[in-house]
């Protein structure tokens, strides 16, 4: 078993000392990353509408962030931003990504390429096409390690295969020298968990790392990262559409919707006090596994394109409570409590009720 | 199926009988491909007017099965009879005449609509296949449009739709025949949360409207539970239990139905169970397990398993289970915690379902597109 738990490896040492060296005046804090004000533009249209519209969250170590949200609400695009991997077609606009104090914002392609698979580490949806085909998986963990670690050849295919074991993969001295399509789908993506966690990240960014697996298997992979992160205390944010995960994984939870946080709190907060209208439409949309009560409540409509994004609250189109001023100005930010907010005019929805 | 159940039940609306898909085993001038025993001998019943679920991972055979019941595959052994007739017997003039009754929804709108048709010709394609007049044709697909809530233009390229329109406008198009019969196959997976909602609601109001049987296949036990009045668990090519929706999920007696409804993330914060998680990967359906098929994950596993196949027995309460040892076992199960909600929550809900009421009824109501 590799000493991926103790914070004294040589792996973090070496880490710390990158960061260190990047800014000898960071505090040593515990939040891991913090995201503020981000927004994110199209490339060729500076001033056009905001893909991700100003948003801000962090993270802590040994902490699971979930960023939950249907597709185009910009859940990806704002993992993909932390390791300046935004498409050429999207430019950041504003906004700063602060990684134990560094603005990767500021950092060159080089400097980041350090930090990406080493300090930094993503496990993408879809195991089949971010692996490389032609290569052994073996391979490719042993590739990541030897260019972060400077080791030798034998060190990294060493740790790679310790790797695959501790991800429980079985048979892994076979599965070490297998090509991608010769595992499932379940065995591909703990490859890639083994990949991802080689070089002791402090955080992980897991983009829908479920989605594409069957329920059983989306348990087993589920219950491997929650056990590898308690062993290593890596941070974790988990990009997931699906408030089961959300419920069963986080500490800490930020609703996107149309790229926007439209509500952000600790996973109590949004499942015990859900304030943003779009939180409890998409909570009463979700079927129960319990005894059946009632239809399913709808949102209308659907997710409004960049181009026709609605100049109040992002929402308004599709929310049944919005008035005229939802519709032109933009809501503020309400605070519910010390970690919990929602941008909303009406929020919380029974007062403005009785008030209306 | 029993007699016993035949003869107390009106007749089944699709039957099928020891129906067997086997995929490959074709030679070649030195090598013989893998059989694929994708299903393996299924006989069930379809009563007229329920909303029957086939629940199954990926590779259970579950889609292969829900395609042997349109005849888009032909059976390599059993027969599937629809209102009484061997869909294998039938004609060609026949079987276009049973596959107006008997309509499929695919999963992914967006590979199943024809992207160079437009949605008048796509949804009027079968009326025009029964001779219908153009002029009749345009009132009845503008009628559909409205059934399932499009707008009325029928001029538009699926690819000017967003996924749950385009499922909208393969669910008018499986309506236009005037079907007794929908099977969807994973009709709402590929949709986002608030889409797969209306569209479940939508086949729902659907059925009612129509008096449909509906057939869902699906993976997620949500829909499932939401939806249907029985359910068929699949594994590996076989049914492993049948039962009534609420019984299965009140006491589900298999082993592998049980994994099913342990490893469901439940949206809610009233338990973060310590979930036993079940191992392993569902074997090849090229190289099945010998005896139980499900003995190579089973947490419950004993030496008969291993060599003696489990054969669908009664249960009670007008369910089956393939299992050796379903008495012992079964009472083993936690039955999944159900989803309790904050009342806070409930309370909002209601809020938000008071106003979007009251705008659905004003006249400027965006509607339910």
């Amino acid at each position: 078993m590799p000493a991926i738990g103790q914070s004294t490896s040589p792996d973090r040492v070496a880490a710390e000392a990158t960061i260190s060296a990047l800014d000898p005046n960071r505090a040593a804090e515990q939040t891991i990353l913090s995201v503020d004000n981000l927004t994110l533009r199209l490339q060729n249209r500076p001033n056009g509408p905001a893909l991700v519209d100003g948003i801000g969250f962090s993270v802590e170590s040994g902490r699971t962030l979930c960023i939950v949200g249907e597709s185009g609400c910009g859940k990806s695009l704002t993992a993909l931003s932390i390791l300046g991997l935004l498409p050429p077609a999207i430019r950041r606009s504003s906004g700063t990504v602060r990684f134990r104090g560094v603005d990767l914002t500021q950092l060159s392609e080089r400097a980041l390429e350090d930090l990406r698979g080493n300090a930094i580490a993503m496990i993408f949806q879809e195991p089949m096409t971010s692996l490389n085909p032609a290569f052994t998986v073996g391979n490719q963990i042993a590739e990541g390690v030897m260019r972060h670690k400077g080791v030798s050849w034998q060190t990294a295919r060493a740790r790679a295969l310790a790797m695959l074991e501790l991800t429980r993969i079985p048979a892994p001295k076979d599965r070490f020298n297998a090509y991608p399509h010769q595992l499932s789908g379940g065995m591909r993506q703990r490859a890639m968990i083994a990949m991802a966690l080689a070089n002791d990240p402090m955080l992980l960014l897991a983009d829908e790392p479920t989605t594409a697996l069957d329920v059983t298997i989306q348990a087993q992979i589920l219950a491997l990262i929650a056990q590898l992160q308690a062993e290593t205390g890596t941070a974790l944010i988990l990009i997931t559409h699906d408030l089961g995960v959300v419920a069963e994984t986080a500490d800490d939870v930020a609703v996107m919707y149309a790229g926007e946080i439209v509500e952000s709190g600790s996973v109590a907060d949004i499942f015990a006090d859900p304030q943003h209208p779009y939180t409890i439409g998409l909570m009463g949309s979700m079927p129960s596994v319990g005894p059946r009560t009632s239809r399913l409540a709808t949102i209308p409509g659907q997710v409004p394109s960049a181009n026709e994004m609605p100049a109040g609250c992002r929402f308004s189109p599709r929310c049944p409570l919005a008035d005229t001023r939802c519709r032109t100005m933009r809501p503020p930010s309400r605070r519910f409590g010390a970690d919990h907010s929602a941008l909303c005019w009406y929020a919380p929805i029974e007062t403005s009720e009785t008030a209306a | 199926m029993t007699e016993a159940t035949q003869s107390s039940r009106p007749l089944p609306i699709l039957e099928t009988v020891g129906v067997t898909k086997h995929f490959g085993g074709g030679r070649s001038l030195l090598t013989r491909s893998p059989v694929i025993r994708a299903v393996d001998s299924i006989s069930l019943a379809i009563q007229p007017g329920e909303t029957f679920a086939i629940v199954g991972e990926s590779g259970c055979g579950k889609s292969t099965y829900a395609r042997l019941l349109t005849r888009l595959l032909d059976p390599s052994a059993g027969t599937v009879h629809y209102a009484g007739n061997d869909l294998a017997q039938a004609s060609g003039d026949e079987m276009r005449r049973i596959r107006r009754e008997l309509q499929f929804v695919f999963q992914d709108p967006f590979a199943s609509l024809n992207p160079r048709m437009n949605v008048g010709a796509i949804i009027g394609e079968p009326l025009w296949l029964e001779g219908m007049p153009r002029a009749e044709r345009r009132e009845r697909v503008a009628a559909l449009l409205a059934t399932v809530g499009l707008p009325a233009s029928t001029d538009r390229y699926p690819h000017e739709f967003s996924g749950g329109q385009r499922q909208r406008i393969a669910i008018a198009r499986a309506l236009a025949g005037g079907p007794k019969v929908v099977i969807g196959d994973e009709p709402v997976s590929a949709l986002d949360v608030s889409v797969q909602a209306q569209i479940v609601n939508l086949l729902e109001d659907l059925k009612n409207q129509f008096h449909l049987t509906l057939v869902i296949v699906a993976h997620d036990l949500a829909v499932i539970r939401h939806m249907s009045e029985r359910v068929a668990v699949m594994y590996l090519g076989e049914v492993v239990e049948l039962a009534p929706t609420d019984t299965l999920f009140r006491t589900p007696l298999h082993p592998y139905t049980q994994a099913l409804l342990a490893a469901i993330p439940i949206p809610s914060l009233a338990v973060r169970p310590q979930k036993t998680v079940l191992g392993g990967d569902v074997p090849s359906p090229a190289a099945p397990p010998s005896g139980c098929r499900f003995h190579t994950r089973c947490p419950h596993v004993r030496p008969r398993c291993r060599d003696e196949h489990p054969a669908l027995e009664s249960a009670g309460d007008d369910r089956t289970v393939a299992c050796h040892f379903w008495r012992d076992i079964g009472g083993l199960a936690t039955p999944p915690p159900s989803n309790t909600r904050s009342t806070a929550f409930e309370r909002r809900l209601e809020i938000y379902r008071g106003h979007q009421t009251a705008k659905a009824s004003s006249p400027t109501s965006l509607g339910d597109s």
